[in-house]
């Protein structure tokens, strides 16, 4: 009798186990993929945000390394193929970039910039015929619609 | 003694169960996120999962501020929480979220009356704006900075 239940416990115990991990690795891989499409919006948005406040208010060093890390950023999100956007977003970002460095004077930093904005924005707007001007002006324009959020 | 084994049992698979659920979803959600963003380098993969932790986090916080000191201050906590485990790369994203914190408690407590509290959140929030490189912590610019996330529902 004590071995029969014994073995039946053992039997219940395997069972439920077995279907509390499965159910378990199905929640997982969900809740996974859930979190880290979280995670993929949020990091550029967050560092773009603080790109756009440090570009309208602090100095030329400071407003730099903002712009800086939201490229590096991008960069990454881009290599690891899970932003499709950042083709566009880092043209604009290396714009912004350009404008920092033409307020600092450093005139041929912002050249660089300049035509890797180009060459991005090339991409994304094939039609559009994307001088410097254009393209300051469209990041102004999207600074503008960013700020009446 | 009999009657109760098949109830017994029952117990012992539904507990059985819930251990097993609990330790799958542990060790498979950890799998999965040591994961992500395999394409990158190990090291890169590593600080960008910790950015991406960290952001996420810092956008729930934000999102839930309120106009109450309470929600504020229970924010200021959270940030710093959040600093504590993101890369150091993001501690100048916290300190702007933690500045315009200081700035909206600032306001908050002169409205209340409460010039001391007040003047001591500002002081926090224009040490904070200068070392992030504002060129101007005016009592003005404060006051504008701080109604204007007061006015905002994102606070972004």
């Amino acid at each position: 009798m004590k071995q029969a239940m014994k073995i039946t416990f053992a039997v219940a115990a395997i069972i439920g186990f077995v279907v509390g991990a499965v159910l378990g690795c199905y929640r997982a891989s969900e809740a996974s993929g859930f979190m880290q499409s979280a995670e993929v919006i949020s990091i550029p948005s967050v560092a773009s945000d603080f790109a756009l406040q440090q570009f309208e208010h602090a100095d030329s060093a400071h407003a730099r390394q903002a712009v800086l890390l939201e490229i590096k950023i991008l960069k990454q999100l881009e290599r690891a193929a899970y932003d499709r956007s950042s083709g566009g977003r880092l043209g604009f970002e290396y714009t912004r970039l350009a404008m920092i460095e033409e307020a600092a004077g450093q005139k041929e930093a912002g050249r660089r910039a300049l035509d890797e904005a180009r060459g991005r924005l090339t991409l994304v707007y094939p039609r559009e015929e994307l001088t410097d001007e254009r393209m300051k002006n469209m990041l102004k324009l999207l600074d503008g619609a960013s700020n009446r959020l | 003694m009999k009657r109760a084994v098949p109830y017994i049992a029952l117990v012992v698979c539904v507990g059985s169960g819930y251990l097993g659920y609990l330790a799958a979803v542990k060790i498979v959600y950890q799998y999965k996120q040591s994961t992500w963003f395999s394409s990158l380098e190990k090291q890169e993969a590593e600080q960008l999962r910790k950015t991406g932790q960290a952001t996420l986090a810092f956008s729930l916080s934000t999102l839930s501020i309120q106009n109450t000191p309470l929600s504020i201050q229970n924010n200021v906590g959270s940030l710093a929480k959040i600093r504590s485990k993101a890369p150091q790369e993001l501690w100048p994203v916290l300190d702007l979220r933690l500045a315009k914190d200081y700035a909206m408690m600032a306001r908050l407590e002169q409205q209340a009356g409460e010039q001391g509290a007040a003047a001591e959140h500002q002081q926090s929030a224009k040490a904070l704006l200068r070392s992030l490189g504002w060129q101007d912590v005016s009592d003005k610019s404060m006051t504008d900075l701080a109604e204007g996330q007061l006015r905002s529902s994102l606070k972004r």
